[in-house]
């Protein structure tokens, strides 16, 4: 329904995006045949970067570990910005853009409590990862199962042909 | 995420961003103006290279409104296009030296996107205008991302305008 971007606007995209994903290929032939359209071209990119699923938001707040340790913290209870930059050598402007990155990613969430605005986890922002890492879990575990199945089928078979006697 | 906002008043709120661009049109500052204003020529420069303008709606008076809807290039592919119009109110008309109104993304679904305040001022100078376009920009703001294109947007729009003023 909401296939689209600015769409999405109120949930901005996050700056921790690679950059890459703004350069894919049909950006740089779209760009090729169509110089004139550089705005466009440009806004294009900003739509198919923007359109990523909770998933992808999640894994990406996660892969810094400043935030990481950001929910570590939240984890033992909820913290403003002022009391996250005393624990970090970050400043609070800092700490500020990453909680916005956790935040669109669902991970935090920030109460309205007058002029502050503590930070306090949102477990349910990690389901999306939980559920991956769990079916990837499902997956390999199947997978290592069969691999061990047949390495012991083949250790047997190997032993069978190096003592042939037995 | 989905809820509706409500509108930002870009009058009163201090904006957090603001993009200044100046221009030499040759062209008198009415004309310029008008260009502005005239929903039949907004039409015909409105939005960077590629984009169309299908639609425009202008009750040219303090208070009243406008809306300018847009289409994107053919080129681009549908799924990654998203269309939103701007709309807003005029706060200052005053033909032909300066015109100020709010600039809001607007989207049938989800209403204000984002709100800016867009401050033209036209002043003669050499037998042409000299155009100066202030667009300011408030919480929430649009991304970064978008922020960074905002002046490409403009110029290319404004070389629209130019070669129609030439015409």
């Amino acid at each position: 329904m909401r296939s689209t971007s600015l769409d999405s606007a109120p949930n901005r995209p996050d700056p921790v995006l690679p950059s890459g994903s703004w350069d894919g290929p049909a950006f740089r032939g779209l760009a090729k045949s169509q110089p004139h359209l550089t705005f466009a071209i440009w806004l294009y990119n900003l739509t198919a970067m923007n359109r990523n699923d909770p998933l992808s938001r999640a894994f990406a707040a996660l892969a810094d570990p400043t935030r990481r340790a950001i929910l570590e913290r939240l984890a033992t209870g909820e913290a403003g910005v002022v009391e996250l930059a005393e624990a970090s050598t970050l400043t609070q402007p800092a700490i500020t853009k990453h909680l916005k990155v956790l935040e669109r990613a669902g991970l935090v969430g920030r109460a309205r409590d007058g002029q502050r605005r503590p930070a306090r986890l949102q477990l349910e922002g990690l389901l999306p990862v939980d559920q991956w890492l769990r079916g990837a879990h499902a997956e390999w575990s199947s997978r290592l199962d069969r691999l061990e199945a047949h390495l012991a089928g083949q250790t047997e078979s190997t032993i069978t042909q190096e003592n042939p006697d037995d | 995420m989905t809820e509706p906002r409500i509108p930002v008043d870009v009058r009163s709120a201090s904006p957090t961003k603001q993009l200044v661009i100046e221009r030499y049109l040759k062209a008198s500052p009415e004309r310029v103006f008008d260009a502005f204003t005239d929903p039949d020529q907004l039409k015909n420069w409105w939005w960077p290279n590629g984009f169309s303008c299908p639609a425009a709606e202008v009750d040219l008076r303090v208070g009243g409104r406008y809306r300018l809807a847009m289409e994107w290039p053919d080129s681009i592919p549908s799924d990654a296009q998203f269309s939103h119009d701007l709309g807003g109110e005029y706060y200052e008309i005053d033909r032909p030296r300066r015109l100020v109104m709010s600039g809001r993304a607007l989207n049938d679904e989800q209403g204000e996107l984002f709100a800016t305040l867009i401050e033209v001022t036209f002043e003669a100078r050499d037998g042409g205008t000299a155009l100066t376009m202030c667009q300011s920009y408030f919480e929430p703001m649009p991304p970064a991302e978008a922020m960074s294109g905002a002046e490409q947007g403009w110029s290319e729009q404004l070389d629209k305008l130019q070669r129609l003023l030439a015409d």
